[in-house]
């Protein structure tokens, strides 16, 4: 019953949106708003096209990936070991976890100019506003998840007499990672948002940096076409975390029934 | 004690380590502390950085009221319709989860150049969390809190008033809290794009022209008012949301 309500939802869904690009599209094509302003959907798609078919557009996509991937991989590393070394040490909990739990607050691409002064002006700043958006979701949440851990856990753990190691792998690992996963999700969205921004900035290479570029160049239909194109992406991204979720949990409860 | 003398240390090692940073790279790189407190001085005792604060406070204002009253009013009726939420909520968490810096060019060239695209900017980012959070609170509003206040014959209004707004108070909080947050954001990375006032504006302009020690004092000034605003907003809440959960435990002791 759920999997047909839920599936009469997305045509809902899929209705409005498409409406929604009906309308555009006719009021676009009647020329209610200037072409300076909004392009017609179909101008857009068609437009993204022809770019996807430019190596040098294509190479902007690469670059903005891979700079997206490897924040993403340092962040999810460093703030995995900062909420353990968090939940570990209490001193260090103390005086972090205020700045950490008002970080999304801090505009850290205020730091991108600095950044950009020391270390060239080329994929690393990019990288590092990325981790910097990215790393603080991600410790959060593996706090959040090592200290909501039952103590019958810990506790059974260690009259079985499980070595160090074994726990944090096999207890602790397994148990916060729903937690792990919620602040995984975040850090990709994150990172991604990071990278595009500060390409967007400054920075030569990239699709952030296209789109500024198309704006002050007015040319309105590739900005247009590569929005449409960061908008596709960051739903489909989206759409993956959620499928890898939805997996490793239910991996997760098969462990646990056994 | 001893937390204040870890935060110290904490607040040194961190100085310590701005000012290597400016040792090893030069002043051409990363200006120092030292260099940075007198331009931050500078900036404000000469009434400088007066009408660009001015200017960023005032758009993040509106932007939060605005934000607040279309977020509130948009949340609780998804919220209460439960058809409707459950269509439009992911459509909202994909619009939040968009690098909204790359619509930028589409609010300027919708608003135009001045205050108004700041004001827009900042909107976008601060009515989507409190939308969703206003959505999720609505939705979890136990179904006999509602049947209660019909039992003791309140009117639609009332219910409202005294039992679903109170009993949204702490999602509402929190939404308006990331919201506000997240609009200060927004009106920031507009001021850095075709702006001439506000502190954004300072901050390219120093990126324009290399000065180092403006980059770093307005990126200060910048981080140490998102971290007040904050607390601001922290604090009011703190107050209304004892004032609803008061009312809220009053009409239900009666």
């Amino acid at each position: 019953m759920s999997a047909r309500s839920s599936l009469s939802y997305d045509g809902i869904r899929l209705l409005l949106i498409s409406s929604f690009l009906f309308l555009l599209e006719l009021v676009c094509q009647l020329g209610w708003v200037q072409s300076q302003v909004m392009v017609p959907p179909t101008v857009m798609v068609h437009t993204l096209w022809k770019l996807l078919h430019s190596d040098a557009m294509v190479a902007d996509i690469a670059v903005t990936f891979g700079a997206a991937f490897q924040a993403l991989v340092i962040a999810v590393v460093l703030g995995m070991v900062l909420g353990w070394l968090m939940h570990r040490w209490s001193r260090l909990r103390d005086v972090v976890y205020p700045v950490m739990s008002s970080w999304y607050s801090i505009p850290v691409f205020a730091l991108y100019p600095m950044l950009i002064a020391f270390m060239g002006l080329n994929q690393r700043p990019v990288i590092a506003i990325g981790v910097l958006m990215a790393f603080a979701a991600m410790a959060l949440n593996t706090l959040r998840g090592l200290q909501s851990i039952p103590t019958v856990l810990n506790k059974s753990a260690r009259i079985m007499g499980v070595s160090h190691f074994s726990f944090l792998l096999r207890v602790q690992l397994p148990a916060i990672l729903p937690s792990l996963m919620t602040g995984f999700k975040m850090a990709a969205t994150y990172a991604f948002i990071g990278v595009i921004m500060a390409e967007f900035i400054l920075s030569p290479r990239g699709l952030g940096h296209a789109i500024s570029f198309a704006y002050n160049d007015f040319d309105t239909r590739t900005m247009y076409a590569l929005m449409l194109l960061v908008i596709l992406v960051s739903a489909s991204v989206q759409w993956v975390l959620i499928q890898i979720e939805r997996r490793v949990l239910a991996h997760r409860a098969t462990l646990g029934s056994v | 004690m001893r937390i204040y003398i870890d935060r110290l240390l904490a607040v040194l090692l961190v100085l310590g380590l701005w000012n290597f940073l400016s040792l090893s790279y030069g002043s051409d790189a990363v200006a120092a502390p030292m260099a940075t407190w007198q331009r931050l001085v500078m900036l404000i005792s000469t009434g400088f950085i007066g009408p660009h604060l001015n200017f960023t406070l005032s758009s993040w204002i509106v932007s939060v009221l605005l934000a607040g009253v279309v977020g509130l009013s948009i949340g609780l009726l998804l919220g209460l319709h439960r058809a409707s939420g459950l269509v439009f909520e992911p459509l909202i968490i994909a619009v939040s989860s968009l690098p909204k810096v790359t619509l930028y060019p589409m609010v300027l060239l919708i608003c135009g150049l001045g205050q108004s695209s700041k004001i827009a900017f900042g909107f976008i980012h601060g009515v989507l969390p409190i939308m969703l959070f206003t959505l999720g609170a609505a939705r979890e509003i136990p179904l006999h809190y509602v049947k209660t206040a019909r039992t003791l014959g309140l009117n639609r209004v009332a219910t409202l008033r005294r039992v679903m707004l109170p009993a949204m108070a702490s999602g509402i909080v929190s939404g308006m809290r990331l919201g506000a947050s997240l609009a200060l954001l927004g009106v920031i990375i507009g001021e850095m794009f075709g702006a001439q006032q506000g502190l954004g504006f300072l901050l390219m302009n120093a990126i324009d022209i290399n000065d180092t020690a403006q980059m770093a004092a307005v990126a200060l000034i910048l981080i140490f008012l998102a971290l007040a605003l904050n607390a601001l907003v922290r604090l009011l809440i703190y107050m209304v949301d004892r004032h609803a959960l008061r009312s809220f435990t009053q009409l239900f002791a009666s």
